[in-house]
């Protein structure tokens, strides 16, 4: 691999800006996480796709453990319940290292995080001391809690990401109001890490005419009655994390494990998308870098390639790669840092918020407040943090900013393993099968998270059209 | 070790022998091929040889050896037209059809009159060395080592991924160290070939490894075939981007039946202008070109630039329009195109193979350019 270029090297804003500070703690981060993807992701990488290959539900457990000692799970937990704090330019730098080394091991800690964000956005101090501490405390354990995320159904795929769409989608799913919660039905699709999470941070409507209005985002427990995995999707690449279809049949979830409000489901759903698609954006950039490195290291030092390299054709394609590399780099620390710093600064540090970490865990965990925290009122009050301190406007730029990013890094990941393995041919030895995965593994940033074709949608929308989408809370609704 | 003479090309075949050819190729590629493309994807062995061995009772194993030597004697555009029909159903069966045709093409008449029925030959081809001309000489590293001796040349080294290799009843090498084609078998000791299966694209031709330890050729027994080496290479390339083409009809045929299908947001996919684009970008550039033909002039082709240039261009840019068409294909598939269960994944790792095969696209526009910067003598 290469040395370890600096964060003020990659993205040359931070020198610029005077961020020299800020730039130094990512490439602490950056660095801890290459040491780690080179000891323990590179080593297993090839084989655990031919592993996943003949058995898909092969899972490399003993990594996700190793991500777990080394912090990389619970990056995104706030400080108060344990974690780094870390958002969208950690996670971003985070998907780039480890896509670098595997794609699929970098989409499980993305997945992951996916799961994660809704109880980061929405769910408000009520769950530091659960769900989220738990994935701190269980970090080095046998088996680390891991999170997903469960939107896609098997009718509705883009619909589940758009709000022009979501109400004209032909969902299968629904949930059910009941005495303490509600019943869960239907069936997820494609979910990564769907079937070894064990939380699946799940959203369901309440009626299936009017999704964009009335669903749920809620935290389901793997171990529930009525939940099912019927299947584990045979893929084309990133083996290593899982796609499963998920069964619900009558899944009782209490009202505690709700995330914010009846009706909040769908806002945060485009919430969600608006953060992680610019580390998604990342990972597209990171298999590019991943290709870009290994083919470099082949035609300096493998005998194969002799010649190779003295040639323009080559140059001029390691070129266009390194320039690739560097604009999709620009792209998601841009809409990484747009995201940290303007839109969602003034909502995680909130006064309320920022009390609610001050606080003793002891006092946190006492009766009294822990009810406090997962009334309504709570509820309503997180809504009304986001209206005031995010906004539609501001979001909407930041889903249009991501959105580029993530188009943008896809596209990057293909073109760039692409040429790379034309480049490399057939007589290249080990270098062929690794390439020929990474190309097979780009090819999925260009479809998950939204299409390609809707993110850029997306980013004409906002972008081009400067028009705001509705993709906050609503205030001033009866909390459920 | 046998050496290879020039050969005559077959004459071509009438215009409806043409037609009903294709339509057999046709009926094959969609009942038998397409039916199997998981399991010929999965490089299952059962499902392979009798896919051959259909293909041997059809005829296409042997198809352009000509009638006094036993064989069906088809014209070279029939062929393409049927490679480009079988990749429709399966590129790598299409291209071991290829491959064995574009091999048995190169054999002497002595050594073919001994080939049976059914035996499968592919192809190695020292592609920058054969398109390797002063003044531009193109540095690459060819591992198959040649060094001239005092009487002829040594041969040793390996070669990589030779496509279709596995369970070969010998590879044609070409040569233009002294322009001549070689027929290496295994069975007679003078190359080892070990089965690679793990290839991205084409897996029903499953690749090997080839292996020549200190072969020897003395040139008394070569004849002189300066020509020959650059017909096998031309029909290769043109063979490969009919089955490129192939791979696009097929792509654009899956993609179109999905977006009239899959509904989102209460419409079918193909009323949504992204998708539509996407079906017009592999529609065009198929609407826009035809089957790929084999240049024939009084019924006699003539070798020299004009026939290599057309054979690369086509490879080139029938290879590059397949690898986009295949992209988007499964890009209109959406989360669904990513499962292997699809089938139309595999479309784009076959499209990626006829990219590097039987050379990588961007050497074989460095020879493009070698010849139409230098063009060589008719």
């Amino acid at each position: 691999m290469s040395r370890v270029e600096s964060v003020a090297d990659s993205f040359p804003r931070f020198l610029a800006r005077g961020e020299r500070r800020r730039a130094e703690e990512l490439d602490e981060l950056r660095i801890r996480t290459r040491e780690f993807a080179q000891q323990h992701v590179v080593p297993v990488a090839l084989e655990t796709d031919a592993a996943a290959n003949a058995d898909p539900t092969y899972f490399a457990w003993e990594m996700v453990r190793e991500a777990g000692k080394c912090g990389m799970l619970s990056d995104m937990v706030p400080k108060p319940a344990g974690g780094k704090g870390g958002l969208g330019a950690s996670m971003s730098l985070m998907m780039e290292e480890l896509s670098a080394a595997c794609p699929g091991a970098a989409t499980i800690i993305g997945a992951h995080g996916l799961g994660v964000l809704p109880v980061l956005l929405l769910g408000g101090p009520s769950h530091w001391d659960g769900v989220l501490r738990e994935i701190v405390t269980e970090a080095e354990s046998e088996r680390p809690v891991l999170f997903a995320a469960a939107l896609t159904e098997p009718g509705a795929g883009t619909d589940m990401e758009n709000p022009e769409l979501v109400d004209l989608a032909e969902l299968n799913s629904r949930a059910e109001r009941v005495d303490g919660g509600y019943r869960l039905y239907g069936t997820k699709r494609f979910i990564s890490n769907g079937d070894v999470a064990k939380w699946i941070a799940t959203v369901m409507p309440v009626d299936q005419s009017r999704p964009s209005e009335t669903s749920i985002f809620c935290l389901v427990n793997a171990d529930s009655d009525g939940f099912s995995v019927s299947r584990v999707e045979h893929k084309m690449g990133q083996r290593a994390c899982h796609a499963a279809e998920l069964s619900y049949d009558g899944v009782f979830v209490p009202d505690s494990m709700v995330v914010g409000r009846e009706g909040d489901g769908f806002p945060a759903t485009m919430m969600v998308l608006t953060v992680s698609r610019a580390p998604v954006g990342a990972i597209g950039t990171g298999i590019a870098r991943g290709a870009y490195d290994r083919l470099l290291h082949w035609l300096r030092h493998d005998g194969r390639a002799d010649g190779l390299l003295a040639t323009q054709p080559v140059q001029l394609a390691l070129a266009r790669m390194r320039e690739r590399i560097h604009v999709g780099r620009q792209a998601y620390m841009d809409a990484a840092m747009l995201l940290d710093d303007a839109t969602m600064a003034g909502a995680l540090n909130s006064s309320s918020i920022k009390l609610a970490g001050m606080m003793p865990r002891s006092l946190r965990n006492s009766a009294f407040v822990r009810n406090k925290f997962n009334s309504p009122q709570t509820a309503q009050k997180v809504a009304e943090v986001f209206s005031s301190q995010v906004g539609d406007e501001a979001m909407s730029k930041a889903l249009g900013m991501s959105s580029l990013a993530k188009a943008l890094g896809g596209d990057v990941g293909m073109e760039v393993t692409g040429m790379a393995l034309e480049i490399a041919g057939f007589e290249s030895g080990d270098l062929r099968p690794e390439l020929e995965k990474l190309w097979r593994d780009a090819k999925l940033v260009q479809i998950f998270e939204g299409t390609n074709q809707l993110n850029r949608l997306e980013v004409f929308s906002t972008v081009c059209m400067g028009e705001t989408m509705s993709i906050t809370p609503r205030v001033g609704e009866v909390a459920a | 070790m046998i050496p290879i003479p020039s050969l005559g090309m077959s004459p071509g075949t009438e215009a409806d022998e043409h037609e009903a050819l294709i339509a057999v190729a046709q009926d094959f590629a969609r009942g038998e091929l397409k039916p199997r493309s998981g399991l010929l994807d999965e490089q299952d062995k059962a499902s392979i040889d009798w896919c051959w061995s259909a293909i041997g009772e059809l005829g296409f194993d042997r198809a352009v050896v000509p009638e006094e030597l036993g064989g069906p004697g088809i014209g070279l555009s029939a062929l393409l037209g049927t490679v480009e029909e079988l990749a429709t159903g399966d590129a790598g069966v299409a291209m071991l059809v290829l491959l064995s045709n574009v091999a048995l093409s190169s054999l002497p008449p002595n050594v073919l009159v001994r080939s049976e029925p059914g035996e499968r030959w592919s192809v190695a081809l020292p592609l920058p060395s054969l398109m390797k001309r002063p003044p531009h000489d193109f540095v690459a590293h060819w591992p198959l080592d040649t060094r001239a001796t005092d009487d002829g040349f040594d041969v040793n080294g390996e070669l990589s991924l030779v496509i279709g290799a596995a369970e070969a009843r010998g590879v044609a090498f070409l040569s233009t160290r002294t322009p001549c084609a070689l027929a290496l078998m295994p069975s007679n000791g003078e190359l080892e070939i070990t089965p690679q299966g793990d290839q991205l694209g084409l897996r029903s031709a499953v690749a090997a490894r080839l292996s020549a330890t200190n072969l020897h050729f003395d040139l008394a027994d070569l004849e002189p075939a300066m020509l020959h080496p650059l017909y096998a290479a031309s029909l290769l390339h043109f063979g490969v981007a009919a089955i490129a083409r192939g791979i696009q009809r097929a792509a654009l045929e899956m993609a179109v039946g999905y977006a009239v299908s899959r509904k989102q947001g209460g419409l079918t996919i193909v009323h949504y202008g992204a998708v539509r684009e996407m079906i017009s970008n592999i529609a065009v550039p198929l609407e826009a070109s035809c089957s790929c033909q084999w240049p024939a002039e009084g019924g006699r082709t003539k070798l020299g630039s004009p026939l290599i240039r057309a054979a690369l261009a086509a490879k080139i840019q029938n290879t590059d329009d397949a690898v986009a068409a295949t992209t988007d294909a499964v890009q209109i598939f959406g989360g669904a195109g990513y499962m292997v269960e699809s089938g139309i994944e595999k479309l784009m790792r076959d499209a990626k193979y006829c990219q590097l095969m039987p050379q990588a696209n961007w050497r074989a526009r460095e020879s493009l350019t070698q010849e139409v910067g230098h063009p060589r003598p008719e």
